[in-house]
């Protein structure tokens, strides 16, 4: 990750620890629970969570394995993961600074590594997958969920357009959100799985309906960005309008980001 | 282990756990095939920074937490280890 790109993304989150620890969508996410139910988490586990913000995915999979390690970029956010942590007692959940695509832990070491709606984030999502692989014990678990942009393994015309679509959308996210780098698809996460030489077990999307207003709001968007951003849905090529389904009432906005969760085992 | 690292870690508790220690590495010399087949150990020094012999990147703990960034322990890497801040300044 260049040293501009983490910036951004420190920047981004390292006065927002406290909003995302609130936030509705990190907090109670349905994929949360899913996530538990996928992997399920054995006691003698040992877990790391990758760009853990506040720390949600780490804190629900602390009462179920033997330790959880909880990671982000931004080390301001540490501290709000590891205050929740102890607010629930969890003692076995230990907090560090690292990076995605370099991760400062010795091979063949978790049992599984988790990563939610944190991958869009990182310039480079192919090291962060190798850096799964490579500190991931044989058959160990690799979780990510994300959100994902419309796109094609194919070449004609219609491939196209859905490309164009997914680059529409990770442009309406870049002015959203400046530390965002990309939404992938599903076939290119397919792809990094297999790449990095995990099988894919599992996969599943879940719509997730999104208030424009506070979707905007909650990464501190304001003034004509937030026309930029409100015209761009209205005005977004068919494709787009096909993926994000927005409902225009008067002035409100809704429309619906595709959540997908990938488990994959290493081979 | 030396009369200074000894000192120092008899002072109080240990900033990090022990077991986070045995898992944590260096991430510049972990990617290394130079350093043999357990590349990027690191060493606890004044029990609040973490050294690596392989690539010489000193990573500080803040707050008990690591912070294990490669252009944070490359900052660090010529400042000889008796000179190290404690505590470790804020970035």
């Amino acid at each position: 990750m260049s040293q501009a790109d983490k910036q951004r993304v420190q920047q981004q989150f390292g006065n927002k620890a406290a909003d995302y620890a609130e936030s509705a969508v990190h907090a109670q996410g349905s994929s949360l629970t899913r996530l538990i139910e996928l992997t399920e988490p054995q006691a003698d586990w040992v877990v790391l969570d990758v760009a853990t913000g506040a720390g949600h995915t780490a804190h629900i999979f602390a009462p179920r394995v033997e330790r959880v390690i909880a990671s982000d970029l931004t080390p301001q956010m540490l501290p709000k993961a590891r205050e929740l942590a102890q607010i629930r007692g969890l003692v076995n959940l230990t907090v560090s600074a690292a990076d995605a695509e370099s991760l400062p832990f010795v091979r063949d070491t978790f049992d599984l590594l988790t990563c939610r709606l944190g991958a869009h984030h990182f310039p480079d999502v192919t090291a962060f997958v190798h850096e799964a692989a490579r500190v991931l014990k044989q058959g160990g678990l690799l979780a990510v969920t994300d959100n994902v942009a419309p796109g094609s393994t194919r070449s004609d015309r219609k491939a196209r357009l859905l490309q164009a679509a997914g680059r529409y959308m990770n442009a309406f996210e870049k002015l959203r959100d400046p530390s965002h780098q990309r939404f992938l698809s599903v076939f290119e996460w397919r792809q990094q799985f297999y790449s990095a030489g995990f099988a894919l077990l599992h996969e599943e999307n879940t719509k997730k309906a999104i208030d424009f207003v506070d979707y905007v709001a909650r990464s501190g968007v304001v003034g004509d960005d937030v026309v930029r951003l409100r015209a761009m849905l209205v005005q977004a090529p068919e494709q787009v309008l096909e993926f994000l389904t927005p409902v225009f009432r008067g002035d409100r906005i809704t429309f619906y980001l595709s959540e997908v969760i990938f488990i994959g085992r290493l081979e | 282990m030396s009369e200074q690292e000894q000192s120092d870690q008899s002072n109080n508790a240990l900033a990090i756990s022990e077991e986070l220690l045995e898992i944590l590495r260096c991430p510049k010399a972990v990617q290394s095939e130079e350093y043999g087949s357990d590349p990027g150990r690191l060493r606890l020094v004044k029990n609040s920074w973490l050294v690596s012999d392989d690539s010489g990147y000193k990573y500080p703990i803040r707050d008990g937490i690591p912070v294990m960034l490669i252009e944070e322990g490359e900052k660090w890497k010529d400042v000889p280890e008796d000179e190290l801040p404690v505590p470790p300044p804020a970035s």
